[in-house]
């Protein structure tokens, strides 16, 4: 076991034990790893340190908050302890676990490629968390087959796993970019890059996932952009 | 499936009320298919139309009568009017109904909703379909 993978399970188990936790995320979202274009966008990413070629078509797996993730098509798995509460109300995912060892995330098995690079994001607002320190929050992983990845989301900061934290406030809707390709990875929020890291553990396993460990009460809400969303909605009456 | 705003809807929509590269119609249409849509479709890409004896885009004028546009809680609404399909045979099924700014595909696919569960009209079978859009604006 790595040192960075001692670190991980260390912070989990200080989640187990942390108290009230809410933050709220909007668009989820994952790239397949042979695609051109991803190999293109993430060149671009390490080149210029701005995601100039997001293509919402590149993304294999999305989650827009129409229903609750496990009912969604293709499906998102339910990974919970305890008795989280998970809602959906106008393209929002509301997750809500305020017990100290409650947990609910939710995961897909893409086909991804360490090689060719994996892409996740989501658009994240963290109203309040508990364990306001590095490691520790809630978190987006990604397992590309060779490595595992995850960044740490809090009310007031975040951080790649095992680096330093870094102040931001969280309260306000925040596009989270995470970048993994090889043993590095790269976090840009709001179009900026932020920090650099590395992988946590090795993994075998091609999952992406985005939720709550633990103590968190959250959102995820589908959100191309702006400020303004378009929804709507049928009333059919009849055989 | 869910409800989307189609790509080719959204521009309409910009370029009717800010740029004036297109004009209200006369007329919205809605109308019923057998397809799986996604955002990038416009109207050509529905291969699956409903037929049968009396299937017809149903029409919505474009006024304040038949769109009608509301204040709902912090969202604004346009409602279109209720519109009725009276099959006058076996209709082919309906998972989805759109909406559309021509009777044939020359035009815009504005939005399209999902049908649940899927109909399949007999002879004189009715069936009422209502549709929405809602704008939603977060601070």
């Amino acid at each position: 076991m790595s040192i960075a993978s001692r670190r991980l399970q260390n912070a989990l188990r200080g989640f187990a034990r942390g108290g009230a936790q809410t933050w709220s995320p909007e668009l989820t979202s994952r790239q397949r790893g042979d695609s051109d274009a991803l190999q293109e966008a993430i060149d671009a990413l390490r080149g210029t340190g701005k995601g100039r070629y997001y293509n919402a078509d590149m993304f294999a797996q999305e989650y827009d908050g129409a229903v609750l993730p496990e009912a969604d098509d293709p499906v998102w798995v339910e990974m919970r302890g305890g008795d989280p509460v998970a809602a959906v109300s106008s393209g929002v995912l509301t997750i809500a676990d305020d017990a100290a060892a409650e947990f609910l995330y939710y995961g897909a098995e893409p086909e991804l490629d360490n090689d060719a690079g994996t892409w996740l994001e989501a658009r994240v607002k963290v109203a309040d968390a508990t364990g306001l320190a590095a490691n520790r929050g809630s978190a987006l992983a990604i397992h590309d087959g060779t490595y595992q990845f995850t960044v740490w989301l809090r009310s007031d900061g975040f951080n790649i796993d095992a680096e330093s934290d870094v102040s931001l406030d969280f309260t306000e809707w925040r596009r989270v970019r995470f970048v993994a390709q090889g043993k590095g990875c790269q976090l840009f929020v709001d179009g900026s890059l932020r920090q650099a890291g590395s992988y946590v553990n090795e993994s075998a396993k091609q999952l992406v996932t985005f939720g709550s460990w633990a103590d968190a009460y959250q959102q995820y809400q589908h959100r191309p952009g702006g400020s303004l969303s378009i929804e709507g909605g049928i009333t059919v009456t009849g055989p | 499936m869910a409800f989307i705003m189609h790509d080719e809807g959204e521009e309409f929509v910009l370029q009717v009320a800010f740029s004036e590269e297109q004009s209200v119609p006369a007329n919205f249409y809605v109308g019923l298919c057998n397809d799986t849509l996604v955002k990038a479709d416009g109207l050509a890409d529905i291969v699956d139309e409903v037929s049968g004896t009396g299937y017809a885009r149903q029409t919505v004028a474009s006024d304040n009568t038949d769109c009608v546009v509301t204040a709902d809680g912090d969202y604004y609404k346009v409602t279109f009017a209720k519109q009725t399909f009276t099959a006058g045979g076996t209709w082919t099924e309906a998972n989805t109904a759109f909406l559309a700014t021509t009777v044939d595909n020359a035009g815009k696919l504005i939005a399209s909703y999902p049908i649940a569960p899927v109909r399949t009209l007999g002879n004189a079978d009715t069936v009422d379909v209502e549709v929405y859009v809602r704008h939603k604006h977060e601070a």
